[in-house]
């Protein structure tokens, strides 16, 4: 189990690298930091893994990222209209804050606990079930892709890393097919069996209580990204 | 169609037993996804007539809710129906732990288990299984056959298609519908094929492995495998059958113990496919290029054997005149040949199939059973995994029983 600590670092370290500083120095001081601190709250061995495969590569995208913004000179308003650099940059933060997002809320939360959560922070009807939906599509998507690295190495076709990379756009193929099959026969499903998507919440509301603690850092995740996301500060968009 | 019976769907593939099956529960005919053409959108679905599960049974599933638990209540409740706690399937997925877990991580034999409870708790007057119980052991199809037979004894109608029937269903079977071709279907010739591996001996000693330390999965298997033999690996659905399978071809690394090829201790964890080719029960998970020449093609060959290999696999697997086409346009069926014929073109000493004959009918299982003879007789070494007793039987298999987490040998 990777302590909440080190989820809500990298929360907190990709939200303020994506849009408070540009300075790749500084990022790298933030992970530095939150590592540091890690280590000084003696849960840093729990979670090395995690700060080692998700926080670091998380701090050289965004390091990346930044290395192209400094190259390219545009303003906010210029955004809509620009070239594909900035929209590759603005893409590129929301993607890692993204990530961590996921990386943050949803291992913590267990999975029969999601609908309840969600419902209880206020969501209902169609929202609700869209939302309840893609958590599920997420595990799907990344269950689907899992196996299909193991089928390229299977055939010999992806012996390292780099060679996964390089098969990436095959793989992303595959998902892609394996998402339009899914989502059109599960909506076949709906439909036929009359299932309504809002009859999804509700079902294990009695096991509320533990869920409490997640939704504590659910609401509060969500409330930060929504903040942050809405008041993008101008200069900080290339 | 009489009801209070199960119904079996009899002939051979693209014959059109999958569209007559969704008609009769009020889907159209057979939507299809594909990599480069067309997608037909369902548009004249007929709600709660009935409940299909086909192939691909994941799609089954609501997708809306974590636990299995939650996914057999919310099929019941757009019925309006209760989860019946006594059901046989019931009872079984809470001795095996599967009612808090999510859907999506269990292994493909528990998830058709789940979905062909959920459609018998949803169907309002037909449920059709489409090749669903090929992918069951025994208990769980006997557990399976418990309700289909009690959703037929309510005055309703159950329809099966299953290649295996008559070993799976046995004496279940009340009517049988046949169907006939009505047009040339793809030929299989296993003449055609060679085979030029060399021939390896493999063998295991003490082999553990578990994904968390509560419970070992193989715990000291041992065991010893000649080439130029078919093995039959069985055991019931989660019993590790696959995770075995991942370790010999490098996918996994055990926890313990070591894997010998001609008595050299070997690493097939550290360059995976080197010695085991291994072919996934799903074809779709293992689909990557954009026409059936290249995913053969891709098949690590070398040099001027890499032409003379592909075109005796693609003859021997009736893909010849499908070279050009996109893998994921093609039928379940042919996907699964196409798949098959991948992982034979790696021309690995040792092949681990898993269902090779999975949506296969009777002269197609008949054709990939000679195929697998004439690797065999060549020298390839082959570990069959299949819920199948009769292919088996036929192939002359020796028997290797996954329990407990030990291998059992028997002649």
């Amino acid at each position: 189990m990777i302590h909440p600590y080190a989820r809500a670092a990298l929360l907190l370290e990709c939200v303020i690298a994506a849009f408070v500083t540009t300075s790749a120095v500084s990022i790298a001081g933030l992970w530095l930091g939150t590592a540091a601190a890690a280590v000084f709250a003696g849960v840093a061995r729990q979670s090395a893994v995690f700060y080692l495969a998700v926080i670091l590569p998380m701090s050289l995208a965004l390091m990346l990222i930044h290395w192209v913004a400094a190259s390219s000179q545009t303003t906010i308003s210029d955004l809509v209209l620009s070239g594909p650099s900035s929209v590759f940059v603005t893409a590129g933060r929301i993607a890692i804050v993204g990530m961590a997002v996921q990386a943050a809320m949803l291992p913590l939360m267990a999975h029969d606990l999601l609908e309840d959560a969600l419902w209880r922070l206020g969501l209902r009807g169609t929202p609700l079930a869209l939302a309840s939906a893609s958590v599920n599509a997420v595990r799907d998507l990344t269950t689907f892709a899992g196996i299909c690295i193991a089928a390229l190495k299977a055939r010999g076709l992806a012996p390292s890393i780099f060679s996964v990379m390089v098969e990436l756009p095959h793989i992303l193929v595959s998902v892609f097919a394996h998402a339009l099959r899914s989502s059109l026969l599960r909506e076949e499903t709906w439909t036929h069996r009359s299932i309504d998507p809002e009859l999804a919440v509700g079902l294990s509301k009695a096991r509320w209580q533990p869920a409490q603690s997640s939704l504590a850092l659910a609401f509060g995740t969500a409330a930060m990204l929504t903040i942050v996301l809405t008041t993008i500060p101008e200069h900080l968009v290339p | 169609m009489n009801s209070e019976g199960i119904t079996l769907l009899e002939g051979p593939n693209f014959s059109g037993r999958t569209t007559w099956a969704r008609k009769a529960v009020g889907l159209p005919g057979i939507p299809t996804f594909t990599g480069s053409q067309t997608v037909i959108p369902c548009s004249e679905i007929r709600p709660r007539v009935g409940a299909y599960v086909g192939p691909d049974v994941v799609s089954s599933l609501t997708g809306l809710v974590g636990t299995v638990s939650s996914e057999l209540q919310l099929q019941a409740r757009a019925c309006k129906r209760e989860v019946l706690q006594r059901s046989a399937s019931y009872e079984i997925m809470e001795g095996l732990g599967l009612l808090r877990r999510n859907p999506f991580t269990l292994s493909g034999g528990e998830q058709a288990l789940v979905a062909i409870a959920a459609a018998c708790l949803a169907g309002e007057r037909v449920v059709a299984i489409d090749t669903a119980f090929e992918q069951l052991a025994s208990d769980f199809v006997q557990a399976s056959v418990v309700d289909l037979r009690a959703f037929a004894s309510e005055g309703r109608s159950a329809v099966v298609i299953d290649n295996r029937a008559y070993e799976t269903l046995g004496g279940s079977i009340q009517n049988v519908i046949r169907f006939a071709n009505t047009w040339t279907p793809f030929n299989l010739r296993p003449e055609a094929l060679k085979n030029q591996v060399a021939s390896m001996r493999l063998s295991v000693r003490g082999l553990s492995f578990s994904y968390n330390k509560d419970k070992d999965i193989l715990s000291n298997a041992d065991a010893d495998l000649e080439p130029g033999r078919i093995y039959h690996l069985r055991g019931r659905n989660g019993a590790g059958k696959s995770t075995l399978a991942k370790i010999l071809a490098g996918l996994l690394r055990p926890t313990g113990g070591e894997i010998l090829a001609d008595g050299v201790r070997i690493s097939p964890w550290r360059k995976p496919a080197s010695v085991v080719a291994y072919h996934f029960q799903n074809p779709d998970h293992q689909l990557f290029r954009s026409t059936v020449h290249e995913e053969l093609a891709s098949c690590n060959l070398n040099g001027s054997q890499s032409q003379e290999v592909l075109q005796t696999v693609s003859a021997a697997f009736g893909l010849d005149t499908h070279l050009h086409t996109h893998p994921l346009d093609l039928s379940y069926t042919l996907r699964k040949r196409v798949a098959l014929a991948a992982s034979i073109s790696m021309q690995r000493p040792w092949l681990i199939l898993d269902e090779p004959t999975l949506g296969q009918d009777a002269q197609a299982s008949g054709d990939i059973a000679e195929i697998l003879r004439v690797l065999a007789r060549e020298g390839a070494g082959i570990i069959l995994i299949s819920h199948s007793s009769e292919l088996p039987k036929s192939l002359g298999c020796s028997l290797i029983e996954l329990r407990g987490g030990t291998l059992h040998a028997r002649q």
